[in-house]
């Protein structure tokens, strides 16, 4: 069969970087073609290309659908031609509203007005072709699930009907799940001989679902196999070119020391006033701990950080304890204050400062400790920053390199690193590996143990649950507001979790 | 060519370089119509001019950085003069009529900060509110009248310094400028300006104080402004009610030219140093070719968008660089 894409001898240069270097590969119709590698290894701009995001001219080499050569100088180019892509970093309009989002570009209507019914009905039509529960007339931003938000952004190419559809990391905010139902709309789309590129770190997935798969490091294709001729070992191998030791293992180290208490802890719905998202929640983190919030996504995990931290306030009401003693926190900076610490779901909204450098993002929340007086010391802070900089491999031409430029999981190693080094009593981590590639989590993995060693608490929230399960000491499990089981040790396993939200 | 290459890129990559490039061009321009231009005395009188509004424009922008909006410091300057020369008028001790001048700028620095930080009032409304308010109760103090004749040493102040026409204002003002370029670049509180004109949320998680950083780049702006106030009476032997009226907007454009984005999180003193040298450069220029000073706002505006337009052509350049 003749291929219905080739990228041949792509070459794409940013200042100071060789994102990719001569890389070529061909796509057949219906097949589903895996793109893995290391954060920077160009998996994202690769698809760019291919999107006319990056278009026409900005490249070296040439691009071929049915044969033929393109120019792909533009999306809509791209988009004429059959090509949609689900981008790594959500950009969703949270004003407007499902049906909006998911049709913006082809709005059904007159040249100036929209034709709202006729919009809502042919939305909600294709919302119950791929069986997905959602309310084509409600405005984004009250949907407060970030797994939503991403399943979203997924349908928005698909309901466009490509016949190219690429998806870059489409499953980092899904829980099992949302992935399978994604998996289920996605095997439909097979049936309709739509063709797939698909990116993601989470190899299983890889494995699961794509015919074959491309290697990028560092901006080459260094293979390419059919699914079935490769192990997953084999495939991390070649992605980071080294040899992963075998399975990680976490070390419990948790103390009977209290360090943080929660109790009575309370956050109303802000959309339905009669229904809680938490209702009178308790818990204890111990010393060295690697204490877990369990749950599906919209159980409340991100909230129950957030209202801990004072970064959610509304009608929140909570008594909290550090080390015992009983402390305000009205704003994050009493939580900062008193020993916390807080990495958010979302690192472009909360997590970055995109202007700053690599080096003053890692520092932002460390300052206090680099202060030589009067100014910042900056031989120290580079040290200091360098040290976390180079233990998660971030890849970039230096520390001074403008986060803005850097891959998204290269991104979210920053925010990682950021909060790595502020040494605090209790680290809230929400989704801290989104993103990362196997080596790098690896590496993240390390440091906690050496953190919680030191006697850092970890309470931790995490989609991923093998990693979820790995880390964890303890875990409670939410559901309705409530903490439905506590579960220590060898009785975190998923059908242990799932038997609880169920 | 490797090198120019690499010198054309660090010029790209800074953002004060299209002020740089225009502080050139017209001394280039202006010299070569009269070579009077670039005499040590001459530029000595533009950055006499220049440190008038330097002295605003540098504490201004680390309030830019900081993503804050102020438009009121025009008339910070008026009433700061005029409490000087009211002071003096009395015959307080000079040193303490200028504290009194600086005083009176803390005070309303606070009560800017106090309604924009801490009751929450958008900041370009309310600041230009202050800014009718107070330019309204100079009038009502002074009934419009200036007040003249100071003492020596108090003028002394605005027209002498340490050499013939190196001006007291200019050490001060030069001063000035390297202190808030070190704290903007180099201190805690700078990294926390830039942090939160970046990114409100991720500065509020990473526990800086909010609040109190941005009360603080209010009240430095409005303290400066006083000390402008207390210069410019000195100069003119005069406190006027209408010292610094109009002075807002020019400013923040000085600011602009040199890099500072109004959305904050971006900007250097040194750039703003060499917008507000742009500045005064153009207005001396304009005197010395003997162009009717009626083309100074054209001009003016024109550079102004020059600017902008350099700025995203620099950017443009940066994103889409080959190697
Ligand atoms: N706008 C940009 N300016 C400069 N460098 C860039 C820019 N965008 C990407 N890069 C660089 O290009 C390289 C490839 O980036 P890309 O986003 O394609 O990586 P990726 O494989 O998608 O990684 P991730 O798994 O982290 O998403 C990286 O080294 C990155 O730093
Ligand atoms: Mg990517």
């Amino acid at each position: 069969m003749k291929p219905i894409l080739e990228m041949k001898h792509v070459t794409k240069r940013f200042p100071g970087v060789l994102a990719l270097d001569n890389v070529s590969f061909s796509l057949k119709q219906g097949e589903f073609l895996g793109i893995c590698g290391e954060n920077g290894a160009g998996k994202s701009t690769l698809m760019k290309i291919l999107s006319g995001s990056y278009p026409y001219g900005s490249y070296e080499g040439e691009l071929h659908i049915d044969g033929k050569p393109v120019k792909m100088d533009s999306i809509s180019t791209a988009q004429a031609l059959g090509i949609e892509m689900a981008y790594q970093e959500l950009n969703v309009m949270l004003d407007a509203t499902v049906a909006e989002n998911l049709m913006v570009g082809n709005l059904p209507g007159g040249k100036y007005i929209v034709d709202f019914k006729k919009l809502y009905n042919m939305t909600r039509e294709f919302l119950d072709k791929v069986s997905v529960d959602l309310d084509p007339a409600q405005i984004l931003r009250s949907v407060t699930n970030s797994g939503q938000i991403q399943l979203i952004s997924i349908l928005r190419a698909i309901i466009k009907k490509p016949r190219i559809l690429v998806l870059d990391e489409p499953t980092t905010a899904l829980t099992g799940n949302e992935v399978k139902q994604v998996f289920a709309i996605l095997e439909q789309l097979r049936k309709e001989g739509v063709s797939i590129l698909y990116i993601s770190h989470k190899l299983d997935e890889v494995f699961e679902l794509c015919d074959s798969v491309l290697v990028l490091r560092d901006g080459k294709s260094v293979a390419f196999h059919l699914i079935n001729e490769v192990s997953q070992n084999q495939l991390i191998e070649e992605m980071v070119g080294r040899n992963l030791e075998n399975q990680y293992r976490h070390k419990n180290v948790s103390t009977d020391e209290v360090v943080l208490s929660v109790k009575k802890l309370h956050i109303p719905n802000p959309n339905i006033s009669t229904k809680n998202i938490i209702d009178e929640l308790s818990f204890e983190v111990h010393r060295g701990e690697v204490f877990g919030l369990g749950g599906l996504v919209g159980a409340g995990r991100s909230e129950v950080l957030g209202a801990i931290f004072g970064q959610l306030t509304n009608g929140v009401k909570k008594i909290i304890e550090i080390e015992g003693q009983e402390i305000q926190i009205t704003k994050p900076a009493d939580a900062v204050a008193a020993g916390l610490a807080f990495l958010t779901e979302e690192r472009r909204s909360s997590g970055l400062v995109i202007n700053m450098n690599i080096r003053e993002n890692i520092s932002l929340a460390s300052l206090k400790k680099l202060k030589g007086y009067p100014a910042i010391n900056e031989r120290k802070e580079t040290k200091e920053t360098g040290r976390f900089y180079e233990k998660l491999r971030i890849k970039a031409p230096s520390q001074e390199t403008r986060v803005g430029n850097l891959s998204g999981g290269n991104q979210q190693k920053v925010v990682l690193a950021k909060w790595l080094m502020t040494e605090c009593k209790v680290l809230f981590l929400d989704e801290p590996t989104k993103g990362i590639d196997v080596g790098a989590k690896r590496e993240f993995y390390d440091i906690i143990d050496e953190l919680t060693q030191k006697g850092m608490a970890v309470v931790l929230v995490s989609s991923d649950m093998p990693e979820f399960i790995s880390l964890c000491d303890r875990c409670i499990v939410l559901a309705d507001g409530k903490a439905q089981a506590e579960l220590a040790g060898d009785e975190i396993t998923q059908v242990n979790i799932i038997k609880e939200v169920v | 060519m490797k090198l120019k290459n690499k010198t054309m890129q660090k010029l790209l990559n800074k953002e004060e370089s299209p002020a740089l490039i225009m502080v050139l061009l017209i001394m280039i321009l202006v010299t070569a119509v009269n070579s009077t231009f670039v005499r040590p005395d001459n530029l000595l009188d533009i950055l006499r001019t220049t440190s008038y509004n330097l002295l605003i424009a540098a504490p201004l922008t680390c309030l830019m950085v900081c993503g804050e909006m102020d438009l009121c410091f025009g008339s910070v300057v008026s009433l700061a003069g005029i409490t000087c020369g009211w002071l003096l008028q009395m015959e307080v001790p000079i040193p303490f009529a200028i504290l009194g001048a600086l005083a009176c700028g803390f005070a309303i620095g606070m009560l800017k900060a106090v309604l924009l930080c801490n009751v929450g009032l958008p900041g370009f409304i309310t600041t230009l509110g202050i800014q009718y308010a107070l330019s309204g109760l100079i009038l009502l103090l002074t009934g419009g009248q200036c007040i003249n004749y100071f003492p020596e040493s108090f003028k002394a102040l605005g027209q002498r310094g340490p050499l013939p026409k190196l001006y007291w204002t200019i050490i001060v003002a030069l001063v000035i400028t390297i202190v808030f370029h070190f704290i903007l670049s180099k201190t805690r509180l700078g990294r926390s300006f830039y942090a939160i004109g970046g990114n409100r949320e991720t500065a509020k998680l990473a526990g800086i104080n909010i609040g109190k950083v941005s009360m603080i780049s209010h009240v430095m702006v409005s303290v400066c402004a006083a000390l402008v106030g207390v210069f410019k009476a000195a100069r003119f032997n005069s406190a006027q009610p209408n010292a610094g009226s109009g002075t807002e907007l020019l400013l923040m454009c000085g600011v602009i030219i040199g890099g500072t984005g109004i959305a904050g999180g971006k900007g250097t003193v040194i750039g703003t140093l060499l917008g507000c040298f742009l500045m005064a450069e153009i207005d001396n220029g304009l005197i010395l070719t003997r162009v009717s000073s009626y083309w100074n706002n054209l001009i003016f505006g024109v550079i102004l968008i020059l600017a902008l337009a350099l700025d995203l052509y620099r950017q443009k350049k940066i994103a889409s660089a080959k190697e």
